[in-house]
């Protein structure tokens, strides 16, 4: 027996979800670490939105496509690897996806068969992509439910990082999440690889793979 | 990813205790009284990542690749009991990477007393404190000091400085613990450090004869809830498998 689509999105979404995201920090240290000053992280994270984070949500849209068609995922997670071209961020969202399809496994056990045909661990969005298509939710929710987690873990790690108001990062998580608005409904429609958008953001993938070579820091990433 | 299966798994040992009491010294202790016989691996969890793990490597008590450290997003608490994912992945790759392995150590961050492994996570625990901390800490209890398997009363060289009466703070201790094992230890004691070997090499031998059950300590202390209209002016609670289910009803509470 399982809830509706909507209580499960809503599930994904909760920060409490015990599978590894609480040592995440969607790029935000390694920006605050590179020099990044709060009053700027308004705009990081809108930048982050529509790059790194509309990547990742076409890659969950298309793979639940495969997963619902049964068709191969592992052209979807190369097209995502090319687009994702700073190594300490896909080993970021490999652990992620690593530590969700752990959970997954427990409680959806055949998301892992729609992804039985990658060799490493399945990145994070494809792990999402794969639970969306076996649990009901549709593109739209799937694409904002990508956005929404991506968002608020930076905010949660601003909080730790930068001590301030918590109510004023809910506020920024809101932001965030409207500056892609316009776009969702178009890459919620996307059914080619071809497709998946290729916004780059190479300071932000510099500043990932510098603080993956410090030793003194509370994320992952 | 499929678990790995049951013949592989080593045992996982975890060692809690506030920061500064010697968790990371106890682990290098462990290593050097055991590394000629077992093969071990060792995980820390540090607020700011790989301090122990240097401090581990640094001790040569184990070849550097087999001590790992994870990040814990300042919450060494919810990396032990919340949110494990992190560590049993890390556990796993170990075990992967260097089969097979007989112990897994894994140190958490410092925390305060209530923070406790989840048993999901390791199959024994040992909560860490030091004389130094002061004589009366053990009276305090929490599920640490109260269900830990083992509770180490560590630094026992410096209680003529401290002040502290090592015996008085052992029997607190046992006490608090009605009968588990406590172990007074300083790394400068031959005696004691042999003790805690012998201790390691028997929870292994249980571990491997499939007789070690995992207990979970508990997140919460018993602690004492005050209401005016009891005879006693509140009642003493504790949060175990043998809560009875009419007091959870009477009084539900978050233990966040």
């Amino acid at each position: 027996m399982q809830p509706a689509a909507q209580t499960i999105s809503m599930l994904l979404a909760d920060a409490r979800l015990p599978s590894g995201g609480h040592a995440q920090s969607s790029g935000l240290e390694p920006a605050l670490q590179a020099g990044v000053q709060v009053h700027a992280v308004p705009a990081f994270l809108s930048a982050r939105a529509r790059t790194t984070t509309l990547v990742d949500a076409a890659t969950a849209v298309l793979t639940r496509h495969a997963a619902l068609d049964c068709l191969p995922v592992a052209p979807i997670e190369r097209a995502w690897a090319a687009r994702t071209p700073s190594r300490a961020m896909r080993d970021a969202s490999r652990d992620l996806g690593r530590g969700l399809l752990r959970l997954a496994g427990r409680i959806w056990p055949e998301v892992g068969s729609s992804l039985a045909e990658l060799c490493g661990p399945p990145p994070r969005p494809l792990v999402l992509g794969a639970i969306a298509a076996h649990t009901g939710i549709d593109a739209e929710t799937l694409v904002r439910l990508t956005i929404y987690e991506d968002m608020a873990c930076a905010v949660a790690a601003l909080l730790k990082l930068e001590p301030g108001d918590p109510a004023d990062g809910v506020a920024l998580v809101i932001e965030a999440c409207a500056s892609v608005e316009p776009q969702i409904p178009t890459v919620a429609l996307l059914t080619s690889i071809d497709h998946i958008p290729a916004a780059g953001a190479p300071q932000a993938e510099a500043w990932a793979e510098a603080h993956a070579l410090t030793s003194r820091r509370l994320f992952r990433a | 990813m499929p678990d790995i299966s049951p013949t592989t798994r080593a045992l996982r040992l975890g060692v809690a205790g506030p920061v500064g009491t010697g968790k990371s010294s106890l682990i290098a202790t462990v290593c050097r009284s055991l590394a000629d016989e077992l093969r071990l691996g060792v995980i820390t969890n540090d607020i700011y990542t790989d301090e122990d793990a240097r401090f581990l490597r640094s001790a040569g008590v184990l070849e550097p690749e087999r001590i790992r450290a994870v990040e814990t997003g300042a919450c060494p608490h919810t990396a032990i009991r919340d949110d494990i994912t992190t560590n049993l992945l890390a556990a796993e790759d170990l075990e992967r990477d260097f089969a097979p392995l007989d112990v897994v150590l894994i140190e958490s961050g410092g925390d305060n007393l209530t923070a406790t492994f989840s048993p999901a996570l390791v199959d024994a625990q040992i909560f860490v404190l030091d004389v130094a901390g002061g004589g009366d800490v053990a009276r305090k209890g929490g599920p640490g000091i109260g269900r830990a398997d083992l509770l180490v009363v560590n630094k026992t060289d410096l209680a003529p400085y401290v002040g502290v009466d090592v015996p008085r703070m052992v029997a607190d201790a046992s006490e608090a613990r009605e009968g588990r094992a406590v172990l007074a230890l300083s790394r400068s004691d031959s005696a004691s450090v042999a003790e805690l070997r012998v201790w390691v090499l028997s929870v292994l031998d249980s571990h491997r004869r499939g007789t070690h059950v995992p207990q979970d300590p508990g997140p919460m202390a018993p602690h004492f809830h005050a209401d005016d209209e009891l005879p006693e002016g509140g009642f003493v609670h504790s949060h175990g498998e043998d809560e009875p289910e009419s007091l959870s009803r009477l009084h539900p509470h978050s233990h966040e």
